[in-house]
C-alpha cells in the first residue's frame, strides 16, 4: 500500500492537476475501504484497479470482468495479463445481454441494456463478499458524450470517482505512464457493438465478424485507434487520419481490403475519407452532430 | 440527400467518381479509384461537400 508521499511525481508538463487528483483518488479509496471495479482492460478501469491495489491492498480490492460476445478476446487477454503483472485479484463473470432483444435490436440506448445486465449481476457478487463499493471507470471526458449506460451505473448505485475527481482521459494516460501501466498509450476500445449502426441488429456473427476483420487491419502493422465499421455486407474502415495518405495508395489499400475480405467474410470494402472518430455511429444516426469543433479524439 | 448531385460537386471540385448512397453514407467508387483525394485538404473538401449534400459520412470503395 502506498501513501501520498509514495504517488509519482508529475511526469512532464501539464500533469500536476494529474498528480493532484491522483492524490485525491487516493483518500478517495481510503474512504471506502474496499472496492470492487468494473473492469475491462482498458485504460481506465486499469488505472483504477491498478490504482486501488496500490491504495488498499489487494485484499480490499477486486476487479471484476464481464465476459460477452461483445467483448474482444484481445481485450480479453489484456485485461488478464495486466491484472496478473500488477497484482489485481480478478473475478469473471458471464454477461449475456445479447439474449435481452432490447439490446439485440440495437436501439441508440443500446448501452444501457448491456450496463444494465452487467451491474445487475457484478453488484450483487460485490456486495455478497462484503464489498459495498462498486466502481467503473468512467472519466470527466464520458461525462459530455452520449452514454446511456451511465444511467444503469447509477441505478445500480455504481460511482464512477475519475469523473468525480475531473480525472480526464489525458489525465490518466499521464498518470498510468508515470507508474509503468502498459495500458497508458493503449487505443480506447469500446465494445464491439459499437461498430454496428444502430437499428441494426447485433448478433454473434457480425460481432465476430467485426473482430476478425480489426485483426486483419492490425495484422497489417496498422497501430493505434481503428474501427471497422459494420454495414451489411460493406465494411467502412476507419483509420486514424495520419494514416490515410498512406493506406489510400491504391496498391496498400487493396492490400487493406483484400485482408478484411478474407478475414471476415465482407463482400465490400469501403476507407473512410474522414478518418478515426470516436462515436461515430452516433453522428451517423444524428444522435451527435460532430459538426461542432470536437474538444477531444 | 442526393447522390447525383454530390456526385456533380466533387466533379466540379476535380474528384470524378460514381457516388451510391448507402443509408447516410456517401460511398465513392471508381476503378482504380477515385482522382484527386490525396491530400488531407482535399479529403476535407469532399467531406464538406457530403455534408453540403445531406450525408453525414464518406468513404471510398476499394475495388479490385
Amino acid at each position: 500500500m502506498i501513501g501520498h508521499a509514495d504517488l509519482d511525481e508529475p511526469g512532464g508538463a501539464g500533469s500536476t492537476g494529474a498528480a493532484a487528483r491522483e492524490a485525491q483518488l487516493a483518500d478517495w479509496l481510503r474512504a471506502r475501504g474496499a472496492v470492487a471495479i468494473g473492469f475491462s482492460g482498458g485504460v481506465d478501469s486499469t488505472y483504477l484497479a491498478c490504482m486501488a491495489v496500490r491504495v488498499l491492498g489487494a485484499d480490499a480490492t477486486l476487479a471484476i470482468i464481464g465476459r460477452s460476445a461483445s467483448y474482444p478476446a484481445s481485450q480479453w487477454a489484456t485485461a488478464r495479463e495486466v491484472a496478473s503483472r500488477f497484482g489485481v485479484p480478478v473475478l469473471e463473470l458471464d454477461t449475456d445481454e445479447l439474449s435481452d432483444p432490447r439490446y439485440a435490436a440495437n436501439p441508440s440506448n443500446r448501452c444501457y441494456f448491456c450496463k444494465s445486465e452487467l451491474w445487475g449481476k457484478l453488484v450483487p457478487v460485490a456486495r455478497a463478499r462484503g464489498i459495498e463499493t462498486v466502481i467503473d471507470g468512467t472519466n470527466a471526458d464520458d461525462l459530455g458524450d452520449w452514454r446511456p449506460g451511465a444511467r444503469a451505473a447509477a441505478e445500480h448505485g455504481v460511482l464512477s470517482p475519475l469523473a468525480l475527481l475531473g480525472f480526464t482521459k489525458a489525465d490518466i494516460r499521464d498518470r498510468s505512464r508515470a507508474h509503468g501501466f502498459p495500458t497508458w498509450s493503449q487505443p480506447s476500445s469500446p465494445c464491439l457493438s459499437s461498430r454496428i449502426p444502430y437499428g441494426t441488429a447485433v448478433t454473434v456473427e457480425r460481432l465476430r465478424q467485426i473482430e476478425r476483420a480489426e485483426q486483419a487491419v492490425r495484422s497489417l502493422g496498422i497501430e493505434g485507434d481503428l474501427r471497422v465499421r459494420h454495414h451489411g455486407e460493406l465494411a467502412r474502415v476507419e483509420l486514424a487520419p495520419e494514416l490515410l495518405d498512406a493506406w489510400l495508395a491504391p496498391e496498400r489499400a487493396r492490400l487493406l481490403a483484400r485482408a478484411i475480405r478474407e478475414a471476415a467474410g465482407f463482400a465490400r470494402v469501403a476507407i473512410d475519407l474522414r478518418g478515426f472518430r470516436s462515436g461515430a455511429l452516433n453522428v451517423l444516426a444524428g444522435v451527435v452532430d460532430d459538426t461542432v469543433p470536437a474538444t477531444r479524439g | 440527400m442526393s447522390a447525383e448531385t454530390l456526385r456533380q460537386a466533387l466533379k466540379e471540385i476535380g474528384i470524378r467518381c460514381e457516388v451510391e448512397p448507402h443509408g447516410a453514407v456517401a460511398l465513392l467508387r471508381a476503378p482504380p479509384g477515385p482522382e484527386g483525394l490525396d491530400t488531407p485538404e482535399r479529403r476535407m473538401d469532399a467531406v464538406k461537400a457530403a455534408r453540403e449534400h445531406g450525408f453525414t459520412t464518406i468513404a471510398v470503395e476499394i475495388l479490385g
